[in-house]
């Protein structure tokens, strides 16, 4: 998932789905991810599961395709043909991944056109830190290496979970997030080692999203019997604040070495307990921008909106074309 | 009329109003495609895989996506297989890594409707979780005679947990020598892959400019 | 032939590569569905990355680096054609130009394949497979849509009508043109010309759109030696925000 924290809710009626399931299906349904194998759509499943999953993957496909607002400002003014042609592939790439996820959630029985539906209707959440503005060429360079960081410690954890088309799909995706890291890092390296302007440009866009990124995990994960069975069923595979120690395990230290600030003084590795010490998030805020009033929430629904309906001739007139033949959703 | 204003001039070219979307009507008729399954040979003589799904209209355009989704990174791709997800006969998955052709039997030919002889292509799903591979082609007068015939042709060693049986009749294909060069141009795109993006001699540098 | 000459070509060919992919990139991320959306993008970079195989030629003859050309001019020194300029407008607009640009680029390559000049040869022959399926694309994509419904083959007509004059543009004749027929570098502006009306009307034949008489169309020229429309100085002046800040530093 590209970025976590407010997907899984429990709710009464989650425990209602539960408690119907035939007790012999959900024993070998269990045994099966214990044994380490992946579960395909065919399978049986617990409706619980089913509805889970759906709504994480579905939850990851609307990220990736609102992700590539932010960074796609920049496409038409990016400085030099490299970093042209690297920004086009790289937003390019997001919008793969959301063909590719929302395939993989089609294969659980929702239809692409229903997730789109939900999505500019408001009805399902993204990332949260794509609400935020990038005021300079300097804030694209910070999602390409740090939020896309973010993004790979969240999707190497999901490509270990047991749903096979989620997992094929992470793996490919995983793949092209190689590119994007090193493409990012690449950017900050030569605007942090480069002209006084430059550094500037680079130090002020840290300043500006320090704090979304450490929002970008969500809050500490609730232990809840909700919670314990999405881990045993490997939906949920790492905690929201395993995530965030393992990203600034890694990337503080790439971060310092380029001579940049990170504005929390209270950051710092605790060299007894290995663990990563930070001045605790401002999660007030968090809840406020996810429920509609970020900078850019309104901005960036209405973009998706009217690239929908600008579009909607256009799909209308092809599926002229299939009338008569029924969408079935995909094999795997 | 107020317009969006947004910091990406793309947008702003686009004059969205500011109240543009405060109601959304959910629509009547759903514009959703059907969808295709897509198989990539990575080079040639290697066999095709199955690599993922795209919503398209029509074949021709099923291929068009397909190429660029599934086949705009890496050195080499030499061929692209575009099948109507309906016209894909599925066999059941085995459980506890049983082979699925110790489940075919002659008996599973009764009653099947016999046409003409024709060709098919088989996939097999080697590995739990991994995609489908290309198996071969074998002839057969119905679906279930060919999942017959690929049980004598194809079953091995190895057990294989499903199988997916396709006329050859109904598929794309869009490969070999007449089309090669749609993909000639793949290695040069460099700028694609992680690879191109190497700076470490730049902290380097930089570092030792600092302790300076 | 003289190297003004050829710098002439390459030039145009350069430029309009560069600012009409620039212009498809306007679509990335909001594209009519999601698998066009990838594919248009792939095309964009395609026409980027072209351009710039053809200012490294430039550089090799003596011009300044890809990025100083490319991010430095002002819209009088650019040799595009204007049709390439214009807006995105709506995605009927972006497709029309799209099918009536690369099958100019297709037949210009696979002329220029040929060219007695070897480096400008081999970046030809190797372009010309990715411009086929650019093709391919577009002649699917007109085929089907303009005779999906009556909406779709209207806003197609229109967009063709309005293209087409621009289209033309396309083959404004260089003030090179003998010097590049006699030294057998291609067959020229007209030639190409010639043989694109005829690819192009049988596709749109088949699409069921109607191609006006070609005498009554009025080319629009001038692009080629640096009169351009109102569109091109601010399409510029954009792409080269960031790059101005410090044209000297490395970004
Ligand atoms: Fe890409
Ligand atoms: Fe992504
Ligand atoms: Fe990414």
């Amino acid at each position: 998932m590209y970025g976590g924290g407010q997907v899984f809710e429990p709710s009464s009626t989650n425990n209602d789905l539960l408690k119907d399931e035939d007790p012999k299906k959900l024993a070998e349904f269990e045994a099966r991810i214990a044994r380490g194998e992946k579960i395909e759509p065919k399978d049986w499943m617990p409706k619980l599961y089913r509805k889970q999953l759906i709504r994480m993957i579905e939850q990851h496909g609307h990220s990736e395709i609102i992700g590539a607002l932010p960074e796609g400002t920049w496409i038409t003014r990016a400085p030099g043909f490299k970093r042209k042609l690297a920004l086009m592939a790289k937003v390019q790439d997001e919008v793969g991944h959301a063909q590719l996820l929302y395939g993989a959630a089609e294969t659980l029985g929702k239809s692409r056109e229903q997730m789109i539906q939900d999505l500019i209707t408001g009805k399902s959440k993204y990332s949260n830190i794509f609400n935020y503005p990038t005021f300079t060429w300097a804030d694209s360079c910070f999602i390409s290496w740090l939020v896309d960081a973010g993004a790979i410690v969240n999707q190497l954890a999901n490509a270990r979970g047991s749903y096979g088309p989620y997992c094929r799909a992470l793996d490919r995706i995983c793949a092209e997030e190689s590119f994007h890291l090193k493409y990012g890092h690449h950017c900050v390296i030569h605007l942090a080692t480069g002209t006084p302007k430059q550094r500037e440009m680079m130090q002020e866009a840290v300043n500006r999203w320090w704090a979304p990124m450490m929002h970008f995990f969500g809050p500490s994960d609730k232990i809840s019997t909700h919670t314990e069975i999405l881990t045993k069923w490997k939906v949920k595979m790492a905690t929201n604040d395993e995530c965030r120690q393992q990203f600034l395990d890694m990337y503080v230290p790439k971060i310092w070495e380029l001579g940049l600030t990170i504005p929390d003084e209270n950051l710092k590795r605790n060299e007894q307990t290995g663990e990563w010490e930070f001045t605790e998030p401002d999660w007030e805020e968090f809840k406020r921008v996810i429920n509609g009033d970020g900078p850019c929430n309104k901005e960036r629904l209405a973009v998706r909106r009217t690239a929908e309906e600008r579009g909607a001739w256009v799909r209308r007139a092809l599926a002229s074309k299939t009338k008569g033949e029924e969408y079935v959703a995909p094999m795997a | 009329m107020s317009f969006i204003n947004s910091l990406d001039p793309r947008i702003n070219r686009l004059s969205i109003p500011s109240e543009f979307g405060a109601s959304f009507p959910e629509q009547g008729e759903k514009d959703q495609f059907i969808t295709y399954e897509v198989f990539v040979q990575p080079k040639e003589n290697k066999a095709f895989q199955h690599e993922g799904i795209v919503h398209a209209p029509t074949e021709e355009m099923a291929f068009l996506f397909a190429k660029e989704q599934f086949s705009r990174r890496g050195m080499n791709c030499s061929g692209i297989w575009v099948i109507k997800t309906t016209d894909i006969q599925v066999s059941p998955i085995t459980e506890n890594g049983e082979d699925i052709y110790d489940y075919i039997n002659k008996e599973i030919m009764e009653g099947a409707a016999k046409g003409e002889n024709e060709k098919y292509q088989v996939f097999q799903l080697m590995k739990r979780g991994k995609q489908h591979i290309h198996a071969g082609e074998l002839d057969a007068h119905s679906p279930e005679e060919a999942l017959w015939n690929a049980k004598n042709k194809f079953a091995g060693d190895k057990p294989a947990f499903n199988l997916w049986i396709v006329k050859d009749s109904v598929i794309l294909k869009i490969e070999g020598e007449e089309f090669s060069d749609i993909w000639e141009t793949l290695p040069d795109k460099k700028y694609r892959d992680a690879m191109d993006y190497k700076a470490t001699e730049k902290i380097k540098k930089f570092k030792e400019e600092q302790k300076a | 032939m003289t190297e003004e000459a050829l710098k002439d070509l390459l030039y145009k060919i350069a430029d309009d590569q560069l600012i009409l992919g620039h212009r498809n990139s306007e679509w990335t991320g909001m594209g009519p569905l999601l698998e066009e959306d990838i594919a248009f993008s792939s095309m964009a970079q395609d026409k980027v990355g072209s351009s710039l195989a053809f200012y490294t030629l430039l550089h090799d003859l003596g011009e300044q680096e890809p990025d100083t050309v490319a991010f430095t001019r002002n819209a009088e020194q650019f040799h595009n054609c204007q049709f390439v300029e214009l807006p995105i407008g709506e995605y009927n607009f972006s497709l029309i130009r799209h099918f009536l640009f690369d099958h100019a680029e297709l037949i210009r390559f696979q002329m220029l394949a040929e060219c007695p000049i070897e480096e400008v040869a081999q970046v030809a022959k190797k372009l010309k497979g990715e411009v086929k399926y650019h093709v391919m694309h577009a002649n699917t994509w007109i085929k089907q849509l303009s005779n999906a419904n009556e909406e779709a083959h209207t806003r197609m007509q229109e967009s063709l009508n309005y293209a087409l004059p621009y289209a033309l543009g396309i083959f404004e004749p260089s003030q090179f043109e003998n010097d590049f027929i006699e030294a057998g570098i291609y067959p020229g502006e007209k030639a190409i010309e010639t043989k694109w009306k005829e690819n192009i009307s049988k596709i749109l034949t088949e699409a069921g759109l109607t191609l006006p008489a070609w005498d009554s169309i009025e080319a629009v020229y001038g692009g080629r030696y640096g009169k351009h429309t109102e569109h091109l100085q601010p399409l510029l002046s954009e792409m080269t925000e960031v790059f101005n800040v410090d044209p000297t530093a490395d970004w």
